[in-house]
């Protein structure tokens, strides 16, 4: 191909593709990403434990002394701490009033016209707590969870998050032409961002499980768990990518065109 | 309640298989878009023997719109002996006659047909134009739509391959300007055409006709029996219709146009649901007749299912956070631990606006946009918005099915106020 | 402190779209995607839009011998001369108009563009960015375009010449051995063929090179030598057509095609393949490739009076005597082998 003639001819966005290879792509995985979740596979024991000591530290005010604990349970490679606290179950009235207000809302909120995509969103964040309140309602005895159980599931569950956000992040980064350094700085951060976000929600859902109440583990753990940490994801990768679809506007080496 | 619980359980690993999936196929179609061949459009054939066409353009009270593509239609390269235009007043109350009366007087290819009896709705419009239409091949444009000078002579060019039956061209939305909805719907667009649709017709898969910006053989659509008018999603089930029966459906990447996309979310609310309704309808009918045709190779039908299905995911990720639920409040969340954040990677990943974001930031790298790809994140309420109306739509589909429900067709609310076409510009 | 762990759980809730919400307030790329309503394809569009720029800004009565400051894309220096004779060596460091005739002897290298409104003679190893002319181009050997070349009247290649990105004419485009091209456009192009022998006979009559109504012979992977067929040919295979065949109907195979020598295709050919065309075999249809295309000595594609396309992805090879009536193109390497 005649690259001086192409690279004044500029490629019209239809077929164009980037300069880059399957292989490269495969060696920045193995070599930035893998590395960052292996991180996770052998040092989760230490990192639980540093998560439920911050923890500690910041609820220890809110409790009576040697109320809040650190325990070790069986996990995959070695033992994960999570921090016991005690339980708090919903009166009759609190579910009550949860149920209603949850209700009322069910039903008003779809005659808003505007903003339809936002309340959706809040709409399944109130159904599942109306459900969870008449659960409460009827059949308080049998909820099958304490908070130590929610902490041993949210601590599980986060371990996975971490091991997984630097595969999602790589999956998603690494086969595009940006430099290593711009790569590996994006992993690292959103690496960064997702231990600080969990370790950060670990302890405010664990105060509002304690002493609000057990009522809002279903929405704690179902709306605002695991979906949420795609947020920062998107987030920082839509940084990511805009600074280099800047950078590569006037790049001609980056492009392609057709194979 | 053991057999309960297998079950929820059962059906929970279904919803991950599902997700993976589709995972994997969007991101397949993520890398070969970047870094794969991609496969050439015919549109720089250049030769002289042009096949005659005949525009067809579905109008129910389009007066805000039915001057802007007429005057581009009017304009387009095509030989003027090689084209008719039919633009086709479907029941229209309101100046959508007396505008296509006015073209017809001036220009003696544009020939309006007034359609007021009989079947309502897209599909009922297309078979009677079909009916009377001249030309071998048939283009198809929403009276929204602006097409560009050479876009007829790009879609028509593909026929001079005899296996292709059907063509679908990109579709860019012009109204972005307008509001976040309007943003976050041409991020969706870019995702699915630059990305989605080019990679599958790189992998010789099965690229969809989206029913507008695109044409087909009018010979081998009349011989199938034409448009289905059960069905809204007249687009999906000709794609089906053809492929199963050994024709090809292109995907012409370089032949693009502006179209409008709703700017109000319950406009949008509305499309996604008929969408879904459609689409959910031509899989159950399409199911079968796909895995048996012998004209596709085990790669397309692979796809063709996965396509199918694409309306259904919603309904099983929905499903899928009951089932959740009902298995919490037994006290099975042990297993949620470590599989449950999958639902939601594969789901948001997948799913968060028919294109996931990692195929919509690849797009709009390829497209050489840059600010637009910020505007990501906020797919996440577009996620759970799509969700809603595509269950919708599918409940809406069982009951077409069940209750043998004859569909009432629904156009797309309009929102241009009769601008000319210097506002492209 | 539990304040300050729920105040950074709401920001890192919150930091993710703010980059978004930011965009959304400034509305920096808000605008859709730029399609050209106006675009026509036309293979001789960088020339007729080099002149039509050219010709704009020359608005005022020129001189001959002047050279005169232009806004083109830039600011640029056009010298307008009548009929030139450039000597060997020489740099030409401006855009050059000439009102007549241009020869340039060996080694000349022309760093902007030439509009010629005569005939062009470039020597031999001359390098041009690109050039227009309303008359005749003739090539000699060594010569290299970095962009395009086209002329109303004929080109005429007198030895192996880098074409650059798109040799364009209204009238005969004639080739030798080791040209290289990307698009190449004339009536015909050829490849040492003498005009004067171009066939009297080399039209097509009446009907357009449309296939019966027959249905199509699906999955063949070989047609007999001297088979007469009259339909269209689709193979999910590669395949080929023993010699002397005649085809009237289109071809597409999704592997590759190999067509014998002497055969006669009245029909467009499709592959996903390479595509071998064989001696003397005439196509009196289009020609796309998704990889390669050869036509070996003498094939024939289009007629007079039809405008036909052979056009290879990767790459596409003309041997001696080939004769395209139309338009020839490659994103890869095209060779006159």
């Amino acid at each position: 191909m005649n690259k001086e003639a192409k690279a004044i001819i500029l490629y019209h966005r239809s077929y164009r593709k980037i300069a880059g290879s399957m292989w490269d792509f495969f060696l920045q995985f193995l070599l930035i990403a893998v590395p960052l979740s292996l991180v996770i596979v052998f040092f989760y024991p230490q990192i639980t434990q540093t998560v439920c000591v911050i923890a500690r530290a910041l609820l220890a005010p809110y409790y009576p002394d040697d109320t809040l604990r650190i325990i070790q349970i069986p996990f995959i490679m070695g033992p994960t701490s999570i921090l016991d606290l005690p339980s708090k179950y919903p009166s009759v009235l609190f579910c009550t009033i949860n149920a209603l207000v949850s209700l009322i809302l069910l039903v008003l909120l779809p005659a808003v016209k505007n903003a339809k995509h936002l309340y959706i969103f809040v709409i399944v964040i109130l159904f599942i707590n109306f459900m969870s309140s008449l659960f409460f309602m009827f059949f308080p005895y049998r909820f099958p969870y304490e908070v130590v159980d929610y902490s041993e599931f949210y601590m599980k569950q986060q371990i996975n998050i971490w091991f997984f956000v630097p595969i999602i992040m790589g999956l998603a980064i690494l086969p595009l032409p940006s430099d290593l350094t711009s790569k590996s700085a994006t992993l690292l951060i959103t690496f960064c961002y997702s231990l600080v976000f969990g370790a950060t929600r670990y302890v405010v859902f664990l105060f509002i499980l304690t002493k609000a109440s057990l009522l809002y583990m279903a929405v704690l753990f179902f709306v605002l768990g695991s979906l949420v940490d795609f947020i920062y994801i998107v987030g920082i990768y839509s940084v990511h990518v805009t600074r280099l679809a800047k950078k590569m506007k006037g790049d001609f080496a980056s492009w392609k065109w057709l194979y | 309640m053991e057999m309960v619980i297998l079950a929820l359980r059962g059906y929970l690993l279904f919803t991950i298989v599902i997700i993976v999936i589709y995972f994997i196929r969007h991101y397949v179609f993520t890398l070969n878009r970047l870094f794969g061949e991609q496969r050439i459009y015919y549109h720089d054939i250049i030769d002289s023997d042009l096949k005659t066409i005949s525009v067809l353009v579905p109008m129910h009270n389009e007066e805000k719109v039915a001057t802007n593509i007429l005057d581009l239609l009017v304009q387009s390269d095509y030989s003027k002996d090689d084209i008719e235009i039919i633009p086709i007043n479907d029941f229209s109350a309101d100046k959508t006659q007396e505008i296509l009366d006015n073209y017809a007087s001036r220009y003696p290819y544009i020939k309006p047909l007034h359609r007021y009896t009989g079947d309502r709705g897209k599909p009922a419009a297309l078979n009677a134009a079909i009916r009377i239409a001249t030309g071998e091949i048939i283009i198809v444009f929403d009276a929204d739509y602006l097409p560009p000078k050479d876009i007829l002579k790009s879609i028509a060019v593909c026929f001079n391959d005899p296996e292709v039956g059907a063509v679908m061209g990109r579709v860019i939305p012009i109204n972005t300007r307008q509001n976040i909805l309007t943003r976050l719907l041409d991020l969706e667009r870019t995702g699915g055409y630059q990305v989605d649709q080019q990679a599958r017709y790189n992998l010789r898969l099965m690229p969809q006709y989206g029913g507008t910006v695109g044409g087909f053989r009018r010979k081998v659509v009349d011989d199938l029996g034409g448009f289905n008018t059960k069905i809204l999603a007249e687009d999906t089930e000709l794609t089906y219709r053809l492929s199963i029966n050994g024709w090809k459906v292109l995907y012409a990447n370089r032949a693009e146009c502006y179209e409008e996309v709703p700017e109000k979310w319950d406009a949008r609310a509305r499309q996604i649901r008929r969408w879904s309704r459609g689409h959910n309808g031509v899989m159950f009918r399409y199911c079968l007749p796909l895995l048996s045709s012998p004209y596709l190779s085990f790669r397309e039908k692979i796809d063709g299912m996965l396509l199918l299905q694409v309306y259904c995911v919603p309904v099983i990720l929905l499903t899928g956070l009951m089932n959740s639920l009902a298995l919490f409040f037994l006290g099975e969340m042990e297993m949620f631990s470590g599989v449950f954040f999958l639902i939601f990677i594969g789901a948001y990943s997948n799913f968060g606006n028919f294109a996931p974001f990692y195929q919509v930031g690849t797009a709009c790298l390829l497209d050489g946009a840059a600010q637009r790809i910020l505007l990501l994140p906020f797919l996440l309420f577009n996620f759970f918005f799509n969700m809603w109306y595509i269950t919708k739509g599918f409940v809406d589909a069982c009951i077409d099915v069940v209750t043998w429900r004859k569909t009432k067709w629904q156009k797309t609310e309009r929102f241009r106020n009769g601008a000319n076409k210097e506002s492209v510009s | 402190m539990l304040i300050l762990a729920c105040t950074l759980l709401v920001l890192l809730l919150i930091l993710p779209f703010v980059p978004g919400t930011r965009e959304l307030i400034k509305r920096r790329d808000a605008a859709p995607l730029y399609i050209n309503i106006d675009y026509h394809k036309d293979p001789r569009y960088f020339a007729v839009s080099c002149k039509k720029l050219f010709l704009g800004s020359l608005k005022t009565p020129i001189t001959v011998g002047e050279v005169r400051d232009v806004m083109l894309s830039k600011e640029e220096k056009v010298q307008i001369v009548g009929t030139v004779h450039v000597p060997a060596g020489s740099v030409i460091e401006n855009i050059l108009y000439v009102v007549q005739h241009l020869e340039s002897e060996t080694n000349v290298s022309f760093e902007k563009e030439i509009y010629v409104r005569g005939t062009a003679r470039i020597g031999e190893n001359n390098r041009l960015q690109a050039l227009a002319c309303d008359g005749d181009i003739h090539l000699m050997k060594g010569t290299k375009f970095f962009r395009w070349l086209d002329a109303e009247g004929s080109i005429t290649v007198e030895g192996p010449c880098a074409l650059g990105v798109g040799a364009t004419c209204s009238g005969m485009l004639s080739l030798t051995r080791q040209c290289t091209f990307m698009k190449l456009y004339g009536f015909p192009v050829s490849v040492n063929v003498d005009p004067a022998l171009l066939r009297e006979d080399d039209t097509l009559g009446g009907e357009s090179v449309i296939a019966s109504g027959s249905l199509p012979l699906r999955d063949c992977s070989a047609i007999p030598a001297s088979s007469r067929l009259n339909c269209d040919i689709i193979s999910s295979k590669s395949m080929t057509i023993g010699e002397h065949a005649v085809i009237q109907g289109h071809i597409k195979t999704h592997g590759n095609l190999a067509i014998g020598a002497h055969v006669t295709i009245v029909g467009n050919i499709f592959a996903e393949g390479n595509i071998e065309i064989g001696l003397q075999s005439h196509v009196m249809g289009t020609i796309f490739s998704q990889a390669r295309v050869l036509l070996k000595q003498g094939v024939r594609v289009g007629a007079k009076n039809r405008i036909k396309s052979v056009i290879g992805k990767k790459s596409v090879a003309l041997e001696d005597n080939v004769i395209v009536y139309g338009f020839i193109m490659t994103e890869g390497m095209g060779v006159v082998v």
